[in-house]
């Protein structure tokens, strides 16, 4: 419900600088770096490669984005049939991403902006599988993916001090989308049951998953804000997305904003703060601006771009200034999404 | 006629086809081996590629020229099988034949984030090499883990090392990024040899109850020839003075001159009544009796509080006992008292243990058990005697 919420709209479009993309292909699925100096993004080129770029950003402006590359491919430019994608930052500023050549198992690696060649970070033999959905804890101590090694997707944990990988639980479903409590004892993650994906909580080590919210249509992408989950629901109707917080009990529940675009990979994107929640509308009348609203749904408040089909925003505190990265059609008449950055220092409910 | 000079070029030409067939081959190779190192490489097959690239170096001693991608990719392998100083020497390699971007970037990070070090264990026992925080990047913790690896089978690591803290068979190894870190080497402690020197010297001085047994001769006998009086015992005591050493933490010596007294029983009156001597006067009831000076060299060892002496021992003096002769045995009389007084010259082995309990003045006082034993060939004297000892404190004791 946003009954209660009034709307502030700005007059005038924000100025959003565009990222220059060097190849064909649509700008989605934006990271920054936990320091805002970097900002990884996928292009999809709808063909049969998504590739993994980053870009170095000083005071909202970037520099040439470049191609990540996995090993076995010699040069920046020949990289066709891989998927490189899924984007997330460790603390230390590495960037661990999905990555696999064509015809190749899903793993995941590491890769350190202006340093080394990419890298895998789990070697088969600490686990098989094809690996997806990586997500860190706050302190980058702790990652939990999917790997499909035993048929579905389970939820693995990795240890950084001790490098070893741990199942969590046992499932016969396939989970999905991890995502670390703030203390990074427990992880809220989605399972497929019976053609829709339901919201989950595991409490940790000895600890069955509890589900929060099921029935109708999909909930997915949770992710934490304080002791809250915020996540992305259509259980309205099929493709009319909802973003929605509930407490880790399932207990309180409210739709914080309806009718969202659903971004390609991405989960809520929440201010630096994590007191309000950033999101695009479906509605190609009021896309061309970001929305942002307080979490208890309170305030909402709007900011113009002048682009086209809005989406995937994600937002970055830089010494006290405030940026949002997302991707929109520059016109109507544009071919491919691209990558824009624009400053809300002091525009945020 | 066949000219034989008409071989030489056909003979030429023949070598220089060879050769230059040869290094097709071997070019081939290359590609073959360019090609199997990157399908490797897509599977992350690390060890497969570093199989390539040592046949590409064999074929480099030959003359094949590798390219950038060659080291590129080696340099990868390297860093997925953990040997951090192979990749920078493979992408230095590379650097110089392309310093391109991705590579020049590599070995700036490879400064930014390592440290050389030098670690050597020459103890007896395995040393172990501990980060105090495993870093995220699987490289750093594959070169870490490579280090330990080697300091535990070869007890020397020499190389790069992720910056941060490390202990190193307990010693704390800080590692700065693009520097070089002391040399740490690691040695058995060996207990700190003893200066030579006087650890103690001082007086010495002893005193203390006795017990003197002087035992049986092989036969008795009051032969005036053969004159060997039965043995008897007696408490009685011990003195002495004399000087102790000590040359380092535990080792001394010491010399000692005393009297040793050991006084028995006399004949009972009931035994002697009526009993005249040999020479037919009434008897005078006496008992036997030490009286003797000794001499005494000894090595002395100290472990704290705890002090042990032993050595030769001479002791020189007289005894007197008296026998109540009831058979001739060769005795001039029979049922006389016959007293027999002689010189006691036995020399004999002694030791001792003491514990020190206080300290008077520069000295340390002791409680000490001493044992002897003496023959004077005829019979055994032993001794054990409680005493008190006054001996210089060491200058090096832990005391």
């Amino acid at each position: 419900m946003i009954a209660t919420s009034f709307l502030l709209p700005f007059l005038l479009a924000a100025q959003a600088g565009q990222v220059q993309v060097q190849h064909d292909g649509h700008a989605y699925n934006p990271h920054w770096s936990p320091d805002g100096k970097w900002l990884a993004f996928e292009v999809n080129q709808y063909g049969d490669a998504v590739d993994l770029y980053v870009v170095k950003v000083v005071s909202g402006n970037t520099g040439i984005p470049q191609k990540v590359v996995i090993p076995g491919v010699s040069s920046s430019f020949s990289s066709r049939g891989s998927v490189v994608a899924a984007p997330v930052w460790h603390p230390q500023g590495n960037v661990i991403f999905e990555g696999s050549n064509s015809g190749g198992t899903q793993r995941l690696y590491y890769w350190t902006p202006g340093g080394q060649a990419a890298a895998e970070l789990l070697t088969l033999a600490q686990v098989k599988g094809d690996l997806t959905w990586p997500t860190l804890s706050a302190d980058g101590m702790r990652l939990a993916f999917v790997s499909d090694s035993a048929g579905n997707g389970d939820l693995f944990l990795w240890s950084q001090q001790t490098n070893q990988v741990e199942s969590t639980f046992t499932s016969p479903f396939a989970e999905a989308s991890p995502r670390f409590s703030p203390d990074r004892t427990m992880l809220a993650f989605t399972r497929k049951n019976k053609g829709t994906e339901d919201l989950f909580l595991w409490l940790g080590p000895g600890s069955e998953p509890t589900m929060l919210r099921g029935g109708n249509g999909d909930q997915t992408r949770p992710v934490w804000s304080g002791e809250e989950i915020v996540y992305f629901s259509d259980e309205r109707g099929e493709m009319h997305w909802d973003i929605v917080v509930t407490d880790k009990a399932g207990s309180e529940r409210r739709i914080l904003a309806r009718e969202v675009r659903l971004p390609m990979r991405a989960v809520p994107a929440l201010t630096p703060d994590g007191r309000a929640v950033v999101y695009t509308m479906s509605d190609p009348e009021r896309a061309d601006r970001l929305m942002i609203t307080t979490l208890d749904g309170a305030r909402t408040v709007e900011i113009p771009t002048g682009l086209v089909a809005c989406g995937e925003p994600d937002l970055v505190d830089i010494g006290g200034r405030v940026f949002v990265a997302f991707t929109a059609l520059p016109n109507a008449a544009s071919d491919f999404r691209q990558l824009h950055i624009l400053e809300v220092t002091g525009r945020l409910p | 006629m066949f000219h034989p000079l008409l071989l030489t070029p056909i003979a030429v030409g023949m070598a220089l086809a060879a050769e230059a067939r040869a290094g097709t081959l071997e070019e081939g190779e290359h590609v073959r081996l360019s090609e199997e190192m990157r399908r490797f490489a897509k599977r992350n097959a690390w060890k497969g590629v570093e199989a390539a690239y040592a046949e590409m170096l064999a074929l480099e001693a030959k003359g094949v020229a590798l390219t950038f991608d060659d080291h590129y990719l080696a340099a990868q392998a390297a860093r997925g099988l953990g040997d951090i100083n192979a990749v920078h020497e493979r992408l230095s390699r590379a650097a110089r034949l392309e310093a391109t971007e991705e590579v020049t970037g590599w070995l700036s990070e490879l400064d930014a984030t390592y440290g050389t070090v030098d670690l050597r264990n020459r103890r007896k026992a395995a040393a172990t090499l501990v980060p105090a925080q495993m870093p995220f990047a699987p490289d750093q913790r594959a070169s870490i883990e490579a280090a330990a690896q080697a300091v535990a089978s070869s007890g020397r690591y020499e190389g790069l090392l992720p910056a941060g803290e490390y202990t190193f068979g307990g010693q704390a190894v800080s590692v700065k990024p693009g520097s070089v870190a002391p040399a740490v080497a690691l040695v058995d402690e060996k207990a700190p040899r003893e200066p030579v020197g006087i650890a103690w010297l001082g007086p010495r001085f002893s005193l203390g109850p006795a017990f003197t047994s002087a035992g049986d001769p092989s036969e008795v006998s009051w032969d005036p020839d053969t004159f060997q009086p039965p043995g008897w015992t007696g408490m009685g005591g011990r003195a002495g003075v004399g000087l102790d050493v000590g040359f380092g933490r535990h080792l001394g010596v010491m010399a000692e001159v005393g009297w040793h007294g050991g006084f028995g029983a006399a004949l009972s009156a009931a035994d002697t009544a009526g009993v005249s001597t040999a020479l037919g006067e009434p008897y005078d009831v006496r008992g036997s009796s030490l009286n003797a000076g000794y001499g005494f060299l000894g090595l002395g060892l100290r472990f704290g509080a705890w002090w042990l002496d032993a050595g030769p021992l001479w002791t020189v003096g007289s005894a007197y006992t008296s026998e109540v002769v009831d058979e001739s045995d060769g005795a001039a009389c029979i049922d006389c008292v016959v007293g027999a007084r002689g010189t006691v010259m036995a020399p004999g082995v002694t030791a001792g243990v003491s514990r020190a309990l206080t300290r008077v003045g520069s000295l340390e006082g002791a409680l000490s058990l001493n044992v002897g034993g003496q023959n004077d060939g005829s019979r055994m004297y032993t001794w054990g005697q409680l005493a008190f000892t006054l001996a210089p404190g060491s200058r090096r004791s832990n005391r």
